[in-house]
């Protein structure tokens, strides 16, 4: 497969200091991405926020986790454990960066973005050219690509 | 046994320099704990080479292979139980056979976790029990936080019981060459006397949290709790067997370590787990941690400065009408000292200590009992006495509930005095059957 990264990059926005949890993930929902980049003053990715991780801390206590197996269906008040979903949605982003962020440049091959995501257990990893957010790759991307070059 | 020095000589400075910084940075945790006793034990033997006290091969000799590798062969034995989902099991069937009753469901949790804690290292049993009990009782609308205080105070004083329930314990019964029984039978008493005390004090002082009519219901299937029920039996099986051993490895000479490891084989032949997984289990910072401070106390006793200190304290001991008084102030001294810091090290510092005490004519069986009880019940106080008091307060701090955190002066607040309660109770239990401990 002889493709850029670009072509299966998909271009969002990203997140600022100033912005909530609900400005987030109206990006990720808008463009069907797991996450996106935290960005300082001058653009350079320092950080990224993930819906997966967001949720997990807000909202799925380890206790909970850890016996999923064995929960039955009526603990709803369970659901409301530590904030609720309006709070969640209005709180500042700067509590939920993730200062772990895997990179590939838009030379990188796919199988290395694959890769890094394989390593990182992660299903996304952004493109960034000289510190500058071009877009964000996933394993969605990657198979629509399959799917697209075996049509061709 | 060469007489006791009667003065400090430069060795023995040396030794007690490199004992007291080691302990200092361990106790500080400027530096993790085992990393301190690597480095300090490897300071130890070179300096002690130089000064002509301590060699590498005292240095060998001084680690108590058999508490290793005791502790080595019930973490692995623990490390195929765990996952078998038995522990997840019993704590939804006792969450069930208390019928919303908060104060049962204090006493079932806790009991179950105190007997698991007596043949199992109850670090492991609070990290399984811990999260389950803050979702048994988050479904009851209860808070989480005297259960999990109740269970590690418990769970602390279940492990005096046995000579396998506390790291302390196996150091003390394979110093002291205690068999399992001598140790059951005569720590029984005191320690069930201390667990009752210690139930009816956190019952007291948490009697608005646990009357609360209980308004929700335990939504979990325990049936699903057990992923493979094949793998339970066999671990449960290989689990039987090393305690049945351990009931009469004294008559069998084997060794507790050898005990241990027989259960490992049985159930590494029976589960068949792949051998990098078990050895991955392995607490090796432990045990590391555990042969770095028999190294530097090897050190401080090669220097003579051990045999210096119980010479003065064999003086007291000697006099049968003192021996009493000796044991009691150890069992004080231990429980304050193992209340503040790390229990281990004082443990290993006076194992060496006593020993010596033998030589100089003293009845040192009585001060073995002494030293279990006192680092076993006086962790206690406070929430850095033991390991699962850490845990305890960590997941309640994770759990993100309001009112559920507990601050170092909320355990202390009724830490003490439990603590305090236990062993007046456990010291009045000692002293009345005294000659049953001689």
């Amino acid at each position: 497969m002889d493709i850029s990264l670009l072509d299966i990059a998909v271009s969002t926005g990203v997140a600022k200091t100033g912005m909530t949890i609900g400005q987030v993930f109206k990006e990720c929902v808008m463009h069907n991405v797991p996450g996106i980049p935290y960005c300082d003053k001058n653009n350079r990715v320092v950080g990224r926020i993930s819906i997966r991780h967001t949720l997990k801390i807000s909202s799925t206590p380890g206790y909970l986790v850890g016996a999923a197996h064995l929960l039955g269906d009526d603990i709803w008040h369970l659901s409301t454990s530590k904030i609720d979903a309006r709070s969640l949605l209005d709180m500042p982003v700067e509590k939920f960066v993730l200062e772990n962020i895997a990179t590939v440049t838009s030379v990188s091959p796919i199988v290395k973005a694959l890769a890094i995501m394989e390593k990182y257990n992660t299903g996304y990893v952004f493109l960034v050219d000289a510190g500058i957010y071009k877009g964000i790759v996933t394993r969605m991307g990657v198979a629509k690509l399959m799917l697209k070059a075996e049509e061709l | 046994m060469e007489p006791a020095a009667s003065s400090l000589s430069p060795d023995m400075i040396i030794a007690a320099l490199i004992l007291a910084i080691s302990y200092i940075l361990i106790f500080s945790e400027v530096i993790h704990r085992t990393s301190v006793a690597i480095i300090a034990s490897i300071v130890m033997i070179i300096v002690g080479m130089l000064s002509g006290f301590y060699s590498q091969e005292a240095a060998m000799a001084a680690i108590d292979v058999n508490t290793l590798l005791l502790l080595m062969g019930m973490m692995m034995v623990v490390a195929m139980l765990r996952p078998t989902g038995g522990f997840e099991y019993v704590a939804i069937r006792m969450a069930r056979m208390a019928r919303g009753d908060g104060r049962l469901l204090l006493v079932y949790l806790s009991l179950v976790v105190s007997l698991i804690s007596m043949v199992l290292d109850n670090v492991t049993t609070i990290i399984i029990f811990a999260p389950l009990t803050v979702l048994i009782t988050r479904m009851l609308h209860l808070n989480p936080m005297p259960y999990l205080v109740a269970e590690a105070m418990l769970s602390n004083i279940g492990g005096v019981a046995t000579l396998v329930g506390d790291p302390p314990n196996i150091m003390i019964g394979s110093a002291g060459g205690i068999s399992f029984n001598s140790f059951l039978l005569h720590m029984i008493g005191p320690v069930l006397i201390s667990w009752l005390c210690t139930t009816a004090m956190l019952l007291f002082f948490f009697r608005d949290h646990l009357k609360i009519k209980v308004s929700g219901s335990v939504d979990l299937d325990e049936s699903r709790a057990i992923k493979n029920y094949p793998a339970l039996w066999k671990a449960l099986a290989s689990l039987a067997l090393v305690i049945i051993l351990f009931f009469i490895h004294h008559h069998l000479d084997l060794y507790p370590s050898f005990v241990s490891f027989i259960g490992l084989a049985m159930a590494m032949a029976l589960l068949r787990p792949r051998p990098e997984d078990l050895f991955g289990e392995v607490n090796w910072s432990v045990l590391f941690f555990f042969a770095g401070l028999f190294v530097i106390v090897g050190g401080v006793k090669a220097s003579g400065l051990l045999d210096l200190a119980g010479h003065q304290l064999a003086v007291m001991a000697k006099e049968p009408d003192m021996i009493l008084l000796t044991a009691i102030s150890l069992i004080w001294v231990s429980a304050l000292l193992s209340a503040v810091f790390d229990n281990i090290p004082f443990t290993v510092t006076m194992i060496p200590v006593i020993l010596g005490l033998e030589g100089q004519g003293v009845n040192i069986t009585p001060l073995w009992w002494a030293l279990a009880l006192g680092v076993g019940v006086g962790g206690n106080g406070t929430h850095i006495g033991a390991t699962a008091n850490i845990i305890a307060v960590t997941e309640l701090e994770n759990c993100g509930l309001s009112g559920a955190k507990i601050s170092p002066t909320q355990w202390m607040r009724f830490g003490l005095p439990t603590m305090f309660f236990s062993l007046i109770a456990a010291s009045l239990f000692y002293a009345v059957f005294f000659n049953f401990f001689l």
